[in-house]
C-alpha cells in the first residue's frame, strides 16, 4: 500500500505539470492586459510597457523562436512560463502584480477558509446526502423515495448563484437569522492560529467565535453542498438498489439478520465503492462551485480571491491558486482509490 | 397422526412484471415429515426455487406476491407470523443454502464473520464461543486447517469451498429443516458428489429435515426419501423415490427419466429429450399445461388441469388424466 501510495503521487507530477500549462496558456489567451489593468485604460503607453517589463510580460509566453534561430538555447527557454516553473520548483510561487506581496503567503492565509467551507459542505453533503439515498432505496418507490428524489432532482439542477442569492434574501434579509457574508462578525474577539475558524475557535474555548462562525458558514456551506448533496443521495439509492439484489443479500436475509443490518451492514459497504467515487468527483466540482459561493457570500478564500484576480490578469494568483486547488483534488482522488481497499478486501494495491 | 414439520396448503406465487402477471406457482400442497428428505425436481422455471423462497418469504416484494396459501411450519403460519417472529425462523429453524456460492456469501466480509453472524444472530454467544464454534463448524463441512480460513474472504475461496462454508452457515443453528436450493448447480461434477455427500452425512448426524431442489434426477434418486416432480408451477407427480423411478405416471416424469444419459446405453445413442418448451407462465393454458409436449393428449387434457391424485397404496400423487393408460403401458 504505502508503495501504491508514492507510485501514486510520483504520477500526479506530470498531472500537476499539465495543469501549470494549461492554466498558463488560457489566462494568457483570455484578451486583456495586467499592466493595463492595473494602470487603467488612460495610462500612458511608456508606463504600460515598464510594468510590463516589470513582471517579464514582454518575454515569450512558453518559448523564444527567435533566440532559437540565433542559437541561444539559455534563451529559448528564457520565458515566461520556464522562469515561473523554475521559481515554482523552489517553491516561489512569485508576487501579486497588483499588490506586489509573495502569492504564497496570501495563500496560506486564504487556504483555510476555502477548505473549511470546502470540507464543511462536503460532510453535509454526504450526512445527508448518504442517509437520503439508503433510505430511498430501502422504500423504493414509496412517498418518500419519489420526494427525495424529486428533490434530488432539483437540488442537481439549481445554478449555485441564484440558490446562494436566494439563500441571502431569505434568511439574511428577510428573516434575519443568519448573516449575509464574511467568516466572522467585527465584535467578535478572536485571533486564530491556523485558519479554520471552527476547529481554532473549539480547541481554544473560544465558543462565542465558535457560534459565530458556524453562522457565518451556515448558509455558504448549504449553497455549496446542495449539488453534490443530490449526486450523492441518487448515486447512493442505485448503488443500493443494485447491491440489493445480490444474492449475499439474500442470503443475509435468509440467517435471520435484522433488516436494518441487512441495509446497513452487508448492503451498504458493498454499494460504497461507486459512492465513493462519485464524492471525490463531487469534490473537484465542489472547489470549482467555491468560487462562485466565495464571490457571493464574501467568504475570504481562494475562490473569491482567484475570481477577482482574474478580473484584474493578476496572473501569478490565478496560477498559484489554481495550482493548489487542482493539488487538492488529486490528494482527495488518491484518498478515494486507497479507500477502495479498505472497502473491497478483494483489491489490493501493490 | 403426528404433526408434520412442514405443510404447505395450495400456496399460491405470483410476479407482476411489465409483460403482464406471472404464474410461477399454482396451488402447491404437500407434506414434510421431520427427518425426511424431499427431493424437489422440475426444470428451469417450473416454480420449485419460487416456492422455496416464498417459504420463508424471501422472494422480492414487488414484484413477487404470495396471492394465497399457508405455509405451516410446526402447525404455524408463516405467511401471517410477525417479521420478527419469521426472523427467528430464518436461519434459526430454518435454513437455507443458495445456487450459486459465489455471489452467495458478502465479498466485503470475511467467512468467519459470516457464520458468526448467523451464530450471534439466534443464539446469545460471545464473540469467542461464536469463533470457536464457527472453526468447529468449517472443519465439520470439510475445511482443513478451519480456524485460520475463518480470517479468509470468501474471494480466497475455491467454489466448492465457498458452499461447504454455505453449508456450515446453514448448520450453524442446528435448523430442523434445511432448503438447497440446486446447491451443486453451480459446481463441477466431482465436487457435486463431495457436497451430496455431505449433506447427507450431516443429514443423518443432524436428523434434520431437507428439501433438496435440483434439475438433476440422478442426485435426488441418491439422496431423497421422496420426491416432488413440478412443471409450470405445480406439482405433477410426487411419491417415494422408488414409485417415481420405478411406478412413473406422469407423462413428464417419464421424459425426465428419458432424458437421463445411462451408462449401460450402446455408445452413441442420443439422448431423448421433451420435445416443445415449457408454457409462458403468463398466458398458461385453459387445461394441463404439458399439453403441448404431451404424446397421450386426450380432449379433456385440454379442457381443465387434471387434480392430483393417489394412484397407488403409499402416498403416490400425479396429476394426469391419462395415467391409468401410462400405467397399462408400462405394464
Amino acid at each position: 500500500m504505502a508503495r501504491y501510495v508514492i507510485r501514486r503521487l510520483i504520477a500526479t507530477i506530470p498531472t500537476i505539470l499539465g495543469v501549470t500549462i494549461v492554466v498558463f496558456m488560457f489566462l494568457r489567451l483570455i484578451p486583456g492586459d495586467p499592466a493595463i489593468a492595473m494602470l487603467g485604460e488612460h495610462a500612458t503607453e511608456e508606463n504600460v510597457s515598464r510594468v510590463r517589463e516589470q513582471f517579464g510580460l514582454n518575454r515569450p509566453t512558453f518559448l523564444d523562436r527567435e533566440a532559437l534561430k540565433q542559437g541561444d538555447f539559455k534563451g529559448f527557454i528564457n520565458t515566461q512560463y520556464f522562469i515561473y516553473l523554475g521559481r515554482l520548483l523552489r517553491g516561489d510561487l512569485g508576487d501579486s502584480i497588483h499588490r506586489r506581496i509573495p502569492v504564497a503567503a496570501t495563500l496560506m492565509q486564504r487556504f483555510p477558509a476555502t477548505m473549511e467551507l470546502a470540507f464543511f459542505s462536503m460532510f453535509v453533503a454526504i450526512i445527508i446526502g448518504v442517509p437520503v439515498g439508503i433510505i430511498s432505496a430501502a422504500r423504493r418507490n414509496s412517498i418518500l423515495d419519489s420526494t427525495t428524489m424529486v428533490g434530488s432532482l432539483i437540488g442537481v439542477s439549481m445554478p449555485i448563484f441564484w440558490l446562494g442569492v436566494m439563500l441571502i434574501m431569505l434568511f439574511a434579509v428577510i428573516l434575519q437569522w443568519l448573516p449575509a457574508g464574511g467568516r466572522l462578525s467585527s465584535s467578535v474577539e478572536f485571533t486564530p492560529t491556523t485558519n479554520f475558524y471552527l476547529i481554532d475557535s473549539l480547541l481554544t474555548f473560544n465558543i462565542p467565535a465558535f457560534v459565530d462562525s458556524f453562522q457565518h458558514i451556515i448558509l455558504p456551506a448549504i449553497a455549496l453542498a446542495t449539488i453534490p448533496m443530490a449526486v450523492t443521495a441518487r448515486m447512493t439509492r442505485s448503488s443500493m438498489l443494485d447491491v440489493m439484489q445480490e444474492d449475499y443479500v439474500r442470503t443475509a436475509r435468509a440467517k435471520g439478520v435484522t433488516e436494518r443490518l441487512v441495509l446497513y451492514r452487508h448492503a451498504l459497504k458493498n454499494a460504497f465503492l461507486p459512492i465513493i467515487t462519485i464524492i471525490g468527483l463531487q469534490f473537484g466540482l465542489l472547489l470549482a462551485g467555491a468560487v462562485l459561493t466565495e464571490t457571493i457570500f464574501s467568504w475570504p478564500g481562494i475562490g473569491k480571491w482567484v475570481y477577482d484576480s482574474i478580473l484584474a490578469r493578476d496572473y501569478p494568483i490565478v496560477q498559484g491558486g489554481t495550482l493548489l486547488i487542482a493539488l487538492i483534488f488529486v490528494l482527495i482522488n488518491l484518498l478515494v482509490d486507497v479507500s477502495y481497499a479498505y472497502l473491497d478486501p478483494r483489491i489490493h494495491y501493490d | 397422526m403426528e404433526q408434520p414439520l412442514l405443510e404447505i396448503k395450495d400456496l399460491r406465487v405470483t410476479f407482476h412484471t411489465d409483460d403482464g402477471t406471472v404464474h410461477a406457482v399454482n396451488g402447491v400442497s404437500y407434506k414434510l415429515e421431520k427427518g425426511e428428505v424431499l427431493g424437489i425436481v422440475g426444470e428451469s422455471g417450473c416454480g420449485k426455487s419460487v416456492h422455496a423462497l416464498s417459504i420463508m418469504r424471501l422472494i422480492s416484494i414487488p414484484p413477487g406476491r404470495i396471492d394465497s396459501g399457508e405455509v405451516l411450519f410446526y402447525g404455524k403460519d408463516l405467511l401471517k407470523l410477525e417479521f420478527e417472529e419469521l426472523r427467528q425462523v430464518r436461519g434459526g429453524q430454518i435454513a437455507m443454502v443458495f445456487q450459486d456460492p459465489m455471489t452467495s456469501l458478502n465479498p466485503a466480509y470475511t467467512v468467519g464473520f459470516q457464520i458468526m453472524e448467523a451464530l450471534t444472530v439466534h443464539k446469545k454467544l460471545d464473540q469467542n464461543q461464536a469463533r470457536d464454534r464457527s472453526a468447529e463448524l468449517l472443519s465439520l463441512v470439510g475445511i482443513p486447517d478451519a480456524r485460520r480460513r475463518l480470517d479468509d474472504y470468501p474471494h480466497q475461496f475455491s467454489g466448492g469451498m465457498r458452499q461447504r462454508a454455505m453449508i456450515a452457515m446453514a448448520l450453524s443453528c442446528e435448523p430442523s429443516l434445511l432448503i438447497a436450493d440446486e446447491p451443486t448447480t453451480a459446481l463441477d461434477v466431482t465436487i457435486q458428489a463431495q457436497i451430496v455427500d455431505l449433506v447427507k452425512r450431516l443429514q443423518r448426524d443432524y436428523g434434520m429435515a431437507v428439501m433438496w431442489i435440483t434439475h438433476d434426477l440422478g442426485v435426488v434418486a441418491e439422496l431423497a426419501h421422496k420426491i416432488n416432480v413440478m412443471y409450470a408451477g405445480y406439482i405433477i407427480e410426487r411419491g417415494h423415490v422408488k414409485d417415481i423411478f420405478k411406478r412413473t405416471r406422469h407423462p413428464y416424469t417419464l421424459g425426465l427419466l428419458g432424458s437421463l444419459p445411462r451408462l449401460d446405453e450402446a455408445p452413441g445413442t442420443k439422448l431423448v429429450s421433451i420435445p416443445g418448451l415449457p408454457p409462458d407462465l403468463v398466458a398458461l393454458p385453459k387445461g394441463c399445461p404439458f399439453v403441448a409436449r404431451c404424446t397421450y393428449v386426450t380432449d379433456s387434457c385440454l379442457e381443465s388441469m387434471p387434480p392430483l391424485e393417489n394412484v397407488g397404496d403409499r402416498d403416490h400423487l400425479v396429476a394426469c388424466w391419462n395415467w391409468a393408460a401410462i400405467a397399462e403401458g408400462a405394464a
